[in-house]
């Protein structure tokens, strides 16, 4: 029918000719024009009408045919409201979960970095699997010599994170997130400046680095967006640094939880230019065209295996470096954990199909009379499988619409609840992208849940069944199709419920991990002291500070540290030389250094295993002493007591006069950045002795410790006037947010399998009402010839059980297999615990049961009577 | 042309507009009101041809290769389109025409007897 080529409008023309013809024959015969017009309009009949037969003839039957299918669908669906609302409900459930987490899929895993070309960009960093390094940063000197050496990349550039700077100098003083980065930073991401310049490479060298580049939300904030701000300066932590330009709005980098407020180059000065010990930095590389991770990976370890041969003192056996694409970088640690919801909400939307699917069989069979009927009335079979599916994309679309505005709810909740730590989860959107999956999935949907009922409806024994009762071997092919819907919804939902199951154990196991330490009542802050504070006046003022904290009501212990436990970030990590033994660089021990006041062990309730707290020694100036961990211990003096050794870090920077320090005692292991984490090797030094870095105040309160936030501002105040106090968040905050990413996939997953449990056993209940209600007259006559009640309940309710069973092993085995998938995010618990399986099997079954029993109850009350005059 | 006398008139059998219009054209090519005009004529003005069912039977007719169609210019130079016999247009006149006679015959035959019996 399609071959005619014939247009409509050839048609419309042929008949307008027609009309005039005989309108002029009219005429000749003595009518009017008017009249004759008429007339010859009269005699040929409704216009629209023939044309409308042409239509039905030509290529526009296609699209007339849907046009009815879409009517009779629609009138189809207003007629049965309760199936129609149903089956738009659970769709809706399907296609919005399914919404939500792709719009989060999109923005964080599919979605390129805001680069130029950011498939050539790469991350290098270095690892030691001899020493458990999984990743390390890179200092500054090997950086320089890997920039120089290859001809892998088109630039390479270096940058570290700072935390927080102080900008002071116009306007009210701030805190923001900055970075320093080497001065070709922006021609490795290919992005320009919105206004002024980049760093020039010589502004990388010592002494002067002091240009800052600002983000614009930045610069808008705090500047209110003032162009006269280029080449003024602005004080930085205290120093002096001109403003040169201004980024493009929504520039950011590195992407992380904080937007980076500004930019500063690195000038790394003496120790830090040329000391390969401190190795503080990210690499970011830009790989020339047609260079592959893999071959630049390659010539990239060539030069730090040689670079490590030239430096063997700070390059130990085992260092190698490693190349990753930087997207894929990003998102390492939160894609598993993604993708596992994606696939829960998969499972979700494939049991929300079943149960569709289900509901149209059985509607289905109520229909067969009526698609008999069109079959005799000359339907071909095409024709009424179209009209069914039809239907099925009506209501997939219906699903699809309401999907989408629950999806767009639940992806705003999904963004505010989300965990810091993934990576442009503030910037996920509903965009076309979202869009268009919202409608390819309602499409599919209609397919997977709409064709084999539209085709199985549709093939019948016209004669069977257009009797009335026909149970033919159709409609048997049908119950055992149903029955494997049910038996696949079972074990879809099963394999959700276990996933849950076993974050939610996970969860659970982390909240109850000790991190060694106590941190209720306990809330610290972090103290800035004012530039130009020698070491020992730092030591002063804590000792002066310290004291009259300790006095105020309500505090209980009060002290000092660096770096505190579960702050991200600062740490550091060292070497240290061990008195009478003259070992290799690389067989030297290993572990974090930390500053701590006296009184730190008291303040946090650490133990002390063995010998002496700081607090009891009487520390003098030509003793120096040491506490270390129970993990040190163990790994370094596995078969000697430490106490009374001597240890020196080997921290060679221009601050600090590292000294052989006496071990006095040996303290119970902390977790320090990971409740995942078994306690590493810590070797504590008095704050006095060895004043690094920034210090926090740590406090353990009598009661509730938030309000001691004033005092301890004012109390700084008091000690010194140019001190500033941050933070105040209590250590149980502080160990909170690394629990961010379980709780939201325990959660999420959770609530997916609440949702699939409901839809599954919602199906079951279906299922085995529609079989209850098929089966009225059977059962009438079973109890009319004496069958007992129980018996009924027994037929119906094993029936229910059998499906229920069948899914449930096949969940298990399903389980088994998947369950391996979600290991990496696994803590305390195996992916196969039998426990688990177990437990959640019964809890599946005993819903299952629930679920049968309500009809089986209902088939087990049929009044025979009724049920044989039923028909 | 009154609308009583259109009333008295004889509507066509479904099918029977095929032949007459495979007849109409075996006197050379034609356009649609033409046919109908000739079909009304020849008929003494018994048959009553609706001009709006009479193309999409010429549709019909076309896309089962008996007839063909070609626009051109009526006698009163006005634009039409033409239609005109194909070899099969004509073998299909003599088959219809064929069947149309035995039909008429039998029918007449039963209805002749019919008159004859009350």
């Amino acid at each position: 029918m399609f071959r005619r080529k014939r247009r409509g409008s050839d048609f419309r023309a042929e008949i307008e000719a027609h009309v005039q013809q005989e309108s002029e024959r009219l005429r000749e015969q003595g009518l009017g024009e008017e009249e004759a017009q008429s007339a010859a309009r009269r005699a040929f009949g409704n216009v629209m009408h023939a044309q409308e037969r042409f239509c039905e003839g030509g290529r526009w039957r296609w699209w007339e045919h849907l046009k009815q299918d879409v009517r009779v669908g629609l009138r189809m669906l207003r007629k049965n409201p309760g199936f129609t609302a149903v089956a738009v409900l659970t769709l809706a459930l399907g296609i919005g979960t399914n919404t939500a987490i792709f719009s989060v899929v999109n923005t964080v895993l599919l979605r390129p970095l805001p680069y130029k070309d950011p498939d050539r960009l790469m991350d290098v960093w270095r690892y030691n699997p001899k020493e458990n390094v999984t990743r390390d940063q890179m200092s500054y000197a090997d950086f320089l010599d890997l920039r120089n050496q290859n001809d892998v990349f088109e630039g390479m550039a270096a940058y570290r994170e700072l935390h927080e700077i102080m900008v002071s100098g116009r306007g009210e003083p701030e805190r923001v997130h900055g970075t320093i980065a080497s001065a070709n930073l922006w021609e490795v991401l290919g992005v320009n400046p919105l206004l002024g310049r980049t760093f020039r490479a010589e502004e990388e060298r010592p002494g002067k680095g002091n240009v800052v580049l600002l983000s614009y939300e930045f610069w808008q904030r705090h500047f209110h967006s003032d162009e006269s701000v280029l080449g003024q300066a602005i004080t930085l932590d205290g120093a002096s640094y001109v403003v040169v330009g201004v980024m493009p709005a929504g520039f950011s980098f590195p992407i992380s939880a904080e937007p980076v407020g500004l930019w500063l180059t690195v000038a790394p000065d003496g120790e830090m230019a040329n000391g390969r010990g401190v190795a503080i930095y990210d690499v970011i590389t830009r790989l020339r065209p047609g260079v592959s991770v893999a071959y630049a990976t390659g010539e990239v370890r060539t030069i730090f295996a040689r670079i490590a041969a030239q430096y063997p003192k700070n390059h130990t056996e085992g260092w190698d470096v490693r190349g990753i694409l930087t997207m894929a970088d990003l998102v390492e640690n939160s894609r598993d954990s993604l993708l596992i919801l994606f696939g829960a909400v998969g499972m979700v939307l494939l049991i929300a199909c079943a149960n569709v699917a289900n509901l149209i069989l059985a509607r289905g069979a109520n229909r067969r009379r009526e698609m008999a009927l069109r079959t005799a009335l000359g339907a071909s079979r095409f024709r009424v499988v179209r009209q069914l599916l039809t239907e099925s994309l009506i209501l997939a679309l219906l699903g699809g619409g309401l999907g989408l505005a629950a999806g767009y709810w639940a992806m705003e909740s999904l963004v505010g609840i989300g965990p810091q730590d993934i990576p442009r989860l503030r910037n996920v959107r509903l965009d076309e992208s979202v869009f268009s999956f919202a409608l390819g999935i309602s499409v599919l949907t209609s397919l997977l849940f709409g064709l084999v009922p539209a085709l199985r409806s549709s093939k019948l024994e016209l004669g069977d069944a257009l009797k009335e009762r026909a149970e033919g071997a159709s409609a048997r092919g049908q119950s055992r199709f149903r029955d494997a819907l049910i038996v696949t919804e079972v074990a879809l939902s099963l394999v959700t419920v276990l996933g849950a199951g076993l974050l939610v154990e996970t969860l659970w196991h982390l909240e109850r991990t000790h991190p060694g330490f106590d941190a209720n009542h306990v809330v610290t802050f972090t103290v800035d002291l004012p530039d130009g504070f020698s070491d020992p006046q730092r030591v002063a003022f804590l000792k002066d500070l310290l004291p009259r904290l300790r006095s105020f009501p309500g505090v209980s212990a009060a002290s000092a540290v660096f770096p505190l436990p579960f702050l991200s970030g600062e740490g550091v990590t060292t070497r240290f030389e061990m008195e009478g033994r003259t070992l290799e660089p690389s067989q030297m021990p290993r572990a974090d250094l930390a500053a701590v006041d006296n009184e730190y062990f008291r303040t946090m309730r650490i133990p002390v295993i063995k010998g002496q707290d700081l607090a009891e020694v009487k520390a003098r100036p030509e003793r120096a002493v040491t506490v270390i961990s129970e993990a040190f211990a163990k790994q370094y003096y596995p078969s000697e007591d430490p106490i009374g050794k001597r240890l020196k870090p080997d921290v060679e920077t221009s601050h600090t006069r590292a000294q052989m320090a006496e071990i006095v005692g040996i303290v119970g292991d902390v977790k320090t950045s990971s409740l995942r984490e078994a306690g590493g090797a810590i070797v504590y030094v008095p704050v006095a002795q060895f004043p690094i870095g920034a210090t926090t105040i740590v406090i353990r309160a009598e009661g509730d410790p938030r309000p001691l936030a004033a005092a301890v501002r004012s109390e700084a105040r008091a000690v010194d006037a140019g001190v500033m106090v941050f933070s105040g968040k209590t250590l149980e905050q502080q160990i909170g947010t690394t629990l961010g990413q379980p709780r939201f996939n325990a959660l999420l997953l959770g609530v997916f399998a609440g949702l699939a449990l409901m839809l599954a056993m919602v199906g079951l209940y279906g299922a085995i009402s529609y079989a209850v209600s098929q089966r009225t007259h059977e059962i009438g006559i079973r109890m009319a010839l004496g069958a007992a009640p129980r018996l009924v309940l027994k037929l119906i309710l094993g029936r229910g059980l059998r499906l229920a069973l069948a899914g449930t092993a096949l969940g298990l085995a399903a389980s088994a297999a998947l369950a391996r998938l979600l290991t990496s995010l696994l803590f305390g618990v195996s992916a196969t615990d039998p426990a688990t399986f177990a437990g959640v099997a019964i809890v599946l079954m005993a819903v299952a049961i629930g679920a049968c029993y309500i009809p089986a109850r209902r088939a087990m009350r049929v009044d025979p009577i009724v049920a044989l005059r039923h028909e | 042309m009154s609308t009583q006398k259109e009333k008295e008139r004889l509507e066509l059998l479904q099918g029977t507009l095929d032949l007459l219009i495979l007849r109409t054209l075996i006197f050379g090519a034609q356009h649609g009101q033409g046919i109908a005009r000739a079909i009304q004529q020849t008929s003494d003005e018994e048959l009553l041809v609706e001009h709006g069912a009479l193309y999409p039977a010429l549709q019909r007719l076309e896309d089962r290769g008996w007839i063909f169609a070609k626009w051109g210019a009526s006698s009163n130079n006005r634009k039409a389109r033409f239609y005109s016999l194909t070899s099969a247009g004509r073998r299909q006149l003599v088959k219809e025409t064929t069947k149309w006679r035995r039909l008429t015959a039998a029918i007449g035959r039963i209805l002749g007897s019919e008159a004859e019996g009350s």
